[in-house]
């Protein structure tokens, strides 16, 4: 039992190496560590809950699969976070028809937005949170996922190019640029 | 409130673990993947730094890299003396190597636009190392006592005594007429000359008579009026028509 607490208390990537090397059912304790991130992460994404469900299963089974690529230069909240994004990107793509309904209305980002006063004040905003939430769920799918990672998830710059595999200075100005736009789209709700 | 949901998917995949229906994929795999990637760049970068310094040794050896400077003849002649195709090549495969690099490390932290630039200074600076070494210089030889095969074609331009005669001139300066402005040359090709100069003619390092010099302007009967001239060494000038320039010298 007190083993078992030490290696709960130990680092993500310490877990992964003794996961690889020596005891795989310690999977379960990055399961736990991540599932609520990644599920609202990907629900934010593609406004499905059950779906975001067997989507964040599906991210770690690839998790597993390639544990023994994770280089470990890199986080790996940013590694696992990556997979999330890109199986919640392939699950857009083959259910378009969903994209338009997760515009139209999501609870969820209402929801965590209620939760996250510092955004309104972090991207100093006069606005009521139910119209941060539709203004943002309204931006092109480039900005939203960076609006996402910085403003909810709460990501730095190097995480977000980590995941979005995009270069530092994109994101900055990708972020620049989304609030702008979310400001122009709250005028204009 | 609905973003209070909890989830619970740890179950689910740890029997999939147990059951064996999931398998974490053997380090083996990544590590040949790694060498793999890491093969098809390094062959790429070694195959940019043999084209970066096979250019070199050919602008090297084109005598209309000598003329430069001396108008805009000569930077035409130059231009289209230049190995176009190897450079198109050495852009695409340094191309390739930044994706890669961008695909498979934390390169893709930087702009697309930096891996490259980055890249082509590092294969440039080791070009241009890699050029002192001859290396290009003896395969050139080689190829020269070859009849037919493809080292032939590839150094088919240093081997090459071809330039643009219409608008280069290389020769040894016979008598110069300094009122009529005119000198009286014998060329490459044993042929005599009278070289017409103008008062806005470029001339570098004036060549006196029993110099060889280097001319750039155009030709018409046995006048060729210049643009520019410059006085020219044969160790300045390492392109094969030199043998015939050294012949010249002899004169």
């Amino acid at each position: 039992m007190a083993e078992n607490n030490k290696l709960y208390q130990l680092a993500d990537n310490q877990l992964v190496e003794v996961i690889r090397t020596k005891d795989e059912e310690l999977f379960a304790e990055l399961i736990r560590r991540y599932q609520q991130k990644l599920f609202y992460y990907v629900n934010r994404l593609i406004n499905h809950p059950d779906e975001a469900e067997d989507v964040v299963q599906n991210v770690f089974i690839k998790v597993y699969q390639n544990l023994n690529g994770y280089d470990s230069r890199l986080k790996f909240s940013s590694w696992i976070y990556r997979i999330a994004h890109n199986e919640a990107v392939n699950w857009l793509r083959q259910n378009t028809k969903f994209i338009k309904e997760s515009i139209e209305q999501n609870e969820y980002l209402e929801n965590t937005l209620s939760d996250n006063h510092n955004l309104i004040e972090s991207l100093d905003l006069k606005a009521d949170l139910e119209k941060v939430g539709l203004a943002i769920q309204k931006m092109p799918k480039k900005y939203k996922e960076v609006m996402l990672l910085k403003f909810i998830e709460e990501k730095t710059y190097e995480e977000i190019s980590d995941i979005l595999r995009k270069p530092v200075n994109t994101i900055g100005v990708l972020i620049n640029r989304a609030r702008k736009i979310l400001r122009n789209q709250i005028l204009n709700i | 409130m609905k973003n209070m949901r909890k989830i619970d998917v740890s179950q689910k995949v740890i029997e999939k673990i147990r059951t064996g229906q999931v398998k974490m994929k053997s380090k083996l795999v990544f590590v040949l993947e790694k060498l793999g990637i890491k093969g098809a760049f390094g062959l790429l970068l070694i195959i940019s730094i043999l084209i970066i310094s096979l250019i070199i040794f050919l602008i090297q050896q084109q005598s209309s890299s000598q003329f430069l400077g001396l108008g805009s003849e000569a930077t035409f002649a130059f231009l289209s003396n230049l190995p176009w195709g190897w450079l198109l090549a050495v852009i695409i495969f340094l191309l390739l190597a930044a994706v890669i690099l961008r695909k498979f490390t934390l390169a893709y932290r930087q702009t697309l636009k930096r891996s490259v630039i980055n890249l082509t200074i590092i294969v440039i600076l080791i070009s241009s190392l890699f050029s002192l070494t001859g290396f290009h210089q003896g395969l050139a030889v080689k190829a020269s006592e070859l009849d037919n095969s493809l080292l032939k074609s590839v150094y088919r331009q240093a081997l090459s005594c071809d330039f643009d005669k219409e608008h280069l001139l290389i020769g040894k300066v016979i008598s110069i007429d300094k009122e009529k402005r005119t000198a009286e040359v014998v060329t490459i090709g044993h042929q005599s000359m009278t070289i017409q100069l103008f008062s806005d003619t470029k001339i570098v390092d004036a060549p006196k008579a029993g110099d060889i010099f280097g001319a750039v302007g155009y030709k018409e009967g046995s006048i060729f009026y210049a643009q520019g001239v410059r006085r020219v060494t044969l160790s300045a000038l390492k392109n094969r028509c030199l043998l015939e320039g050294r012949a010249l010298e002899s004169q």
